[in-house]
């Protein structure tokens, strides 16, 4: 149960800041990534993401 | 107490605070969400804006560094400059309203290379003592009084720091100043979708101009905006800007495709996406709680500019100073926040809600609208609040012609007060 950042992701960064977890981190790419285990699915990177590249894990409803 | 001052975030407010507190002796920690400064993917305008008093300053561009010429305060830069002499309003048929210096002799603004300019900045500091802890997120905290905790998330371990001064300087979505209680008098305003493409080939676009495009037919309810890049001639940034309700990825589609501009589009292509999104609040009136102090975009309606970031960091630097020796550096910059940026003043936020011109007007409306300043050269001002007061001044010069010509566009002017009964 978790978020997922796809390649639509363009780096801003503001999913981090609101992730009341603290579970999106910058990767050495540049682009962010969720820990799948500090993810609470709240919704509110998606939420923040300017590009729509944040959206449930396949297979979830 | 692990730090004397510690800031968050590593932008133009925080860093040049950072650098500032350092030369004067202060332990300063910065914390940044970022993993280094190597990459700058946050949309931004990325201009100075060099019109008289702006922020109530005057800036200078001088030979490796600029010169706030009021406050005193001067930042070494050396990277790259381009100048943008035109700033152009297009109505749906191509009506122009055009802002300009000395006729296009003398530029507007100066686009400049953010990502340098902080990387520079960074290792300055880095040079003058002041640490940084990179990658690291801050989940919350408290003011005790006689010292800040702040609660912080690196590698996946939580760990609390303390701090006797604590300088926020997140940007604008204010997340971690809400969770220290400062954004608690402020309204919060609409959020906003900001997607920025740096493109190549699009044709029939003046070189180092901004160019906004205003009406329906462009698919945007704000509008779509063709500025210069650093890339040289022939390389533009498109900026969109959307809403939860109507996303940028969705009008840039539309804009380059379906609008009056798609022609120019045919043979464009993308070299690099970036994007922010804005939730914007009022601005902090108060910026100053107990021990913390929230600076730049953070405390600001929407924004201060680059160049107001750094007037805000040499400041705060001033009174955190202030404060440990005593004295009552925070009220000071209070005031100096209240008096010198122009969101503070009711009278300009009174104008800037009267002056809409998108949503109000059609697109046969806004034709009629702009072709009455065609002739005109409005002059100097990139205000987010005096440019479109110059707008409606200039169209009112002709407020008889539209009474006559057009009544039922009078009528509406009325109604949002842009003109008188």
């Amino acid at each position: 149960m978790a978020r997922r950042i796809s390649d639509e992701c363009v780096g801003c960064g503001t999913c981090a800041a609101f992730c009341p977890k603290g579970a999106i981190s910058q990767a050495v790419t540049g682009y962010y990534v969720v820990d799948p285990e500090g993810c609470i699915d709240c919704g509110s990177c998606e939420k923040a993401c300017p590009a729509e590249a944040i959206a449930p894990e396949e297979g979830q409803a | 107490m692990n730090h004397e001052c510690i800031i968050i975030g590593a932008g133009p407010a925080g860093l040049m605070a950072a650098l500032k507190l350092a030369e004067a002796g202060v332990r300063v920690l910065v914390i940044e969400q970022k993993i280094n400064m190597d990459k700058l993917n946050r949309a931004c305008s990325m201009q100075f804006i060099i019109d008289d008093d702006y922020e109530d300053d005057v800036l200078k561009l001088e030979d490796g560094k600029l010169v706030f010429t009021k406050s005193g305060l001067e930042v070494p830069y050396d990277g790259k400059l381009v100048p943008v002499y035109n700033k152009y309003y297009h109505s749906p048929k191509d009506h122009v309203i055009r802002f300009t210096r000395e006729s296009g002799k003398a530029p507007l603004s100066y686009k400049f290379d953010k990502q340098h300019f902080l990387k520079s900045l960074y290792d300055l500091c880095a040079e003058k003592g002041v640490s940084f802890m990179m990658g690291t997120l801050v989940m919350g905290g408290k003011d005790l009084g006689d010292e800040v905790q702040v609660r912080v998330m690196h590698d996946r371990e939580q760990s609390t720091l303390s701090c006797r001064k604590l300088i926020i300087a997140e940007g604008v979505n204010a997340v971690v100043s809400g969770k220290f209680g400062m954004n608690r008098d402020r309204k919060s305003a609409a959020t906003a979708y900001c997607l920025k493409y740096l493109m190549e080939g699009i044709t029939g676009v003046e070189n180092n101009s901004w160019n906004l495009y205003y009406g329906e037919c462009y698919r945007s309810k704000t509008a779509c905006i063709i500025g210069p890049s650093l890339e040289g001639d022939g390389i533009f940034e498109v900026t969109i800007t959307g809403s939860p309700e109507l996303m940028p990825k969705k009008i840039f589609e539309e804009f380059t495709t379906k609008s009056p501009m798609a022609p120019n589009f045919r043979n464009a292509k993308l070299i690099k996406k970036s994007g922010c999104s804005v939730k914007s609040y009022l601005s902090m009136m108060n910026p100053c709680r107990g021990n913390v102090i929230c600076i730049g975009d953070c405390a600001a309606m929407i924004e201060v500019e680059t160049q107001g970031g750094f007037l805000c960091g040499d400041r705060a630097a001033k009174a955190v100073i202030a404060e440990m020796e005593g004295k009552n550096g925070f009220d000071e910059y209070t005031k100096w926040w209240q008096d010198s940026f122009e969101f503070n003043q009711p009278d300009h936020m009174i104008v800037s809600q009267g002056y809409a011109l998108a949503f109000v007007y059609t697109d046969d409306e806004l034709d009629y609208l702009f072709s009455l300043c065609e002739g005109h050269e409005l002059h100097g001002t990139y205000s987010q609040y005096l440019t479109p007061k110059l707008i409606w001044d200039c169209i009112r010069l002709s407020s008889a012609k539209i009474r006559e010509e057009r009544p039922e566009i009078y009528a509406k002017m009325v109604k949002m007060g842009q003109a008188e009964q």
